[in-house]
This record gives structure tokens, C-alpha cells and sequence, in this order.
């Protein structure tokens, strides 16, 4: 039993450097450039424990976007009692920006465009989880204001897809051409004026 | 009888329909070029060859793989200025960016925008200047002709007055959503069959942002008089 779990723990550990490594090398080398050995090697581990934990390049990137898109933020979490509708769509909007900016979601996607003819399933994967089904989380975020009387009823799915095309437009459009962009000084402005236009869509009386 | 004026005139009006027709050929086999090789691997004498045209005649058209870029950027994207060059006076705002995110989606999937910008996406690191002359031929000078729309409007009492400049990247950014983010990350994008229906309600809730509701809608022109 002992033995056991502390097997799983080396190995679980082993997984997390390799991840560690292989996302670093993604964003340094591109994708195809990316060697497997290179990856074993700065996981230290040997390419035959690389391949156990994953099978293919493909599978290792996908494991990269996946730790990026879905480990890092917790859109319901971030609610706090008390919140305004103003005080949660602020709180929503920096998370999703700090998944781009701070966890190279940015950087990954650029990526994932560029190997579109060569890896079109990888893409349409990336698509999934980056943009799909974080629209999903950002949903239920909506919906819950609704019940909480913060919106108005309304068509939330549409409203995420409104939301998240406003963010992308400001910040994450201009960084998928040009690899240096950071966030503007005057970011919190801009994501201010999108909300504004979102309340005055589906605010409620003492929304703010 | 022609004078020797008239002759060189017809002459020359010759000559320029051919370099006209040459360069319509350059760009056609250089845009085929970059989306089947990417941008990198796209050379100049192909292109040339593709074109039927020599490499001297490209080069002298084109003097650069970027110049040649930028003008199938530029082509594509003038294009969308056309869409408006009927009197706007006889249109009401929904039916004036209906038209503007009509012609947007069938620039960038018909025209194939997106896939070039996909090409250029991948250049980034290796051609950090051809994005950004990219992105500022053709997302900045799109956002400067739709202000000038939304101005207009403002002008016209369509629109209440606000910041114009902000205003109409919400709507782009409501529109690439639909129209170009599921692009990029596929390589064939068939417009879906709900493409209509999202552009209408992201003009919709456009005009809800800032329209004064004055103009946004008027009766269906075929049950005027019944």
C-alpha cells in the first residue's frame, strides 16, 4: 500500500514536470520544431517514461492546453457574497485575461493556428477546451446572476459569446499578431466600457 | 483619321489594361501560393511562374513577398468599402451593418481572409512585421471606416452620441466570434447554417447599445400601404 502510493506520486510528479518541460518547449520552438527527447530531457525523465505518460506529441500539447484552460481559474469561485453585477463581470473578465496573459494561453493558441494544416484535430480539440467550454463555465457564472436577480433574464449563451468576443477583440486578437504584446496600461478602462455596455443591455435596477 | 496623339493614347490605355490584367494574375496565383505553402515557404518565382508573368514583370509590380502580402490584404479588404458606396441616406442602421456583416463573413470565408490570416498568425515569430502590417492594414483600418459609419449615424440621430471608437469593436468583436474565431482553428470553416441569425442578433444588440431606437426598425417595405 505504502509502496503503491508513493509510486503514484513519483509518478504523478514525473507527469507534472513533463508537462512543466513540454510547455516551455511549445512556446520556445512552435510545435512542429518540438522534439520529444528534448522534452524527456529537461523533465528528466527518459523518453521511454515520457512516452508511457504520453503517448504523442499531439497528446502532450493537448495535456499542456488542457492544465492552461481548465486548472488555472475557477469562474464560481471567484463570486463572493455581496458581489455586484459590476464587481462579478470585473472579476470574470481579469480571470479569463490572466488565463491568456499569464498562462500562455495567448502564446498556445498562436500555436495551435500555426499547426492548423498540419494537425487540424489538435486545432478543433483547442478550440474545444480553450474557447467552448470555457464559454460553458462563463455561462453558468451568467446564469447564476440571473437567479440572483443581478441580470435580466436573457439569452446567456449568446451573452457569453458577446462577452468573450469583446475580450478577445481588446486584448487577445491584437496578441495573437504580434508575440510582445502585453496588456494595455489602460485595460481596466476597456473592460469597464464593456461592461457597461453589458448592464445596459441586461442590468438590473441596483445593479451597480 | 487618328491623330498620333489618339494613337498613343489607345495605345497606353492598352498597355495599362494588360499590366492591369497581370497584376490581377500575380495576386490571384500569389494568394494561391501562400495559403497552399504558408508564408515562408511561398517563393517569388513561383508565383511568377503561376502567373504566367515573368519574375521582372512581379518584381517590378511587386518589390517584396511583404509588398505582394499586403496588397492581397488590401484588395480583399477594399472591397468591403463597396458595400456602402449606395446612398447610405436610404438606409436605416440595422439594414446598413446587416449589409456591413454580410459582406464582412463573405470576405473572410469566401475571400478566404481567415485562412490568410492563419498564414500570417504562423509567421509571427519568424515575420514579427508582416503581422503587424497585417493587423494594421486590416483590423485598424476596418475599425476606422466602420467609426466613420457610426458617425454618421450619430449625426443622423440613429446613434446617441458616444465613443464611436470603442463602440464599434464591440461590434467587431460580437462578429469575429462567429465569423472568424471558429475559423482559425479549423481549416475549412463552411458558413453554418445559423450564420444569418447570429449577425442579426449581434447587430441587434449593436443598435441596443447605442442606438436611439429612432431609425432601428421600420415596417417590412411590403406591408407599407396595406
Amino acid at each position: 500500500m505504502g509502496i503503491e502510493s508513493h509510486r503514484r506520486k513519483i509518478s504523478n510528479e514525473k507527469q507534472a514536470a513533463i508537462i512543466r518541460a513540454a510547455q516551455s518547449i511549445f512556446l520556445t520552438q512552435g510545435y512542429t520544431r518540438a522534439g520529444m527527447a528534448d522534452i524527456a530531457r529537461d523533465a528528466d525523465v527518459s523518453t521511454a517514461t515520457l512516452y508511457k505518460h504520453f503517448s504523442s506529441k499531439e497528446e502532450l500539447f493537448a495535456a499542456v492546453v488542457k492544465q492552461v484552460a481548465s486548472g488555472t481559474v475557477d469562474y464560481v469561485a471567484m463570486v463572493s457574497k455581496g458581489d455586484t453585477a459590476r464587481d462579478i463581470l470585473y472579476k470574470i473578465a481579469r480571470g479569463y485575461l490572466s488565463t491568456q496573459f499569464d498562462n500562455h494561453a495567448n502564446a498556445l493558441m498562436r500555436i495551435v493556428i500555426a499547426e492548423v494544416p498540419g494537425a487540424p484535430k489538435l486545432a478543433s480539440e483547442m478550440y474545444d477546451l480553450l474557447i467552448t467550454r470555457r464559454h460553458e463555465k462563463l455561462r453558468m457564472v451568467l446564469d447564476e446572476m440571473v437567479r440572483n436577480n443581478l441580470l435580466k433574464p436573457h439569452d446567456t449563451e449568446f451573452g457569453v459569446r458577446i462577452g468573450s468576443g469583446a475580450l478577445k477583440e481588446l486584448f487577445v486578437w491584437p496578441a495573437l499578431f504580434d508575440a510582445s504584446y502585453t496588456l494595455p496600461p489602460d485595460t481596466d478602462e476597456k473592460i469597464h466600457y464593456c461592461i457597461d455596455a453589458y448592464l445596459t443591455l441586461f442590468g438590473t435596477e441596483g445593479t451597480d | 483619321m487618328q491623330s498620333g496623339d489618339e494613337v498613343n493614347l489607345g495605345l497606353s490605355t492598352y498597355r495599362r489594361s494588360v499590366s492591369e490584367a497581370k497584376r490581377k494574375a500575380i495576386l490571384k496565383a500569389a494568394r494561391d501560393n501562400f495559403l497552399g505553402n504558408g508564408y515562408s515557404r511561398a517563393a517569388m518565382a513561383d508565383i511568377a511562374r503561376d502567373a504566367d508573368v515573368s519574375t521582372a514583370t512581379l518584381y517590378k509590380h511587386f518589390s517584396s513577398k511583404e509588398s505582394l502580402f499586403a496588397a492581397i490584404v488590401e484588395t480583399t479588404y477594399s472591397r468591403i468599402g463597396v458595400v456602402l458606396s449606395s446612398d447610405m441616406d436610404d438606409l436605416t442602421a440595422r439594414e446598413i451593418f446587416l449589409a456591413l456583416a454580410d459582406a464582412y463573413s463573405t470576405q473572410q470565408i469566401e475571400g478566404r481572409i481567415n485562412n490568410l490570416f492563419r498564414v500570417v498568425i504562423a509567421e509571427v515569430p519568424t515575420a514579427p512585421q508582416l503581422a503587424k502590417s497585417v493587423y494594421e492594414d486590416g483590423t485598424l483600418r476596418s475599425y476606422a471606416y466602420l467609426q466613420k459609419v457610426a458617425d454618421a449615424l450619430v449625426a443622423r440621430g440613429d446613434f446617441k452620441p458616444h465613443n464611436t471608437a470603442d463602440g464599434v469593436r464591440h461590434l467587431g468583436g460580437m462578429l469575429k466570434e462567429f465569423i472568424v474565431w471558429p475559423a482559425l482553428f479549423s481549416q475549412e470553416f463552411p458558413k453554418p447554417d445559423d450564420m444569418k441569425k447570429n449577425l442579426e442578433a449581434c447587430v441587434d444588440t449593436y443598435l441596443k447599445m447605442y442606438g436611439t431606437g429612432m431609425n432601428a426598425k421600420r415596417p417590412e417595405r411590403d406591408t407599407i400601404g396595406n
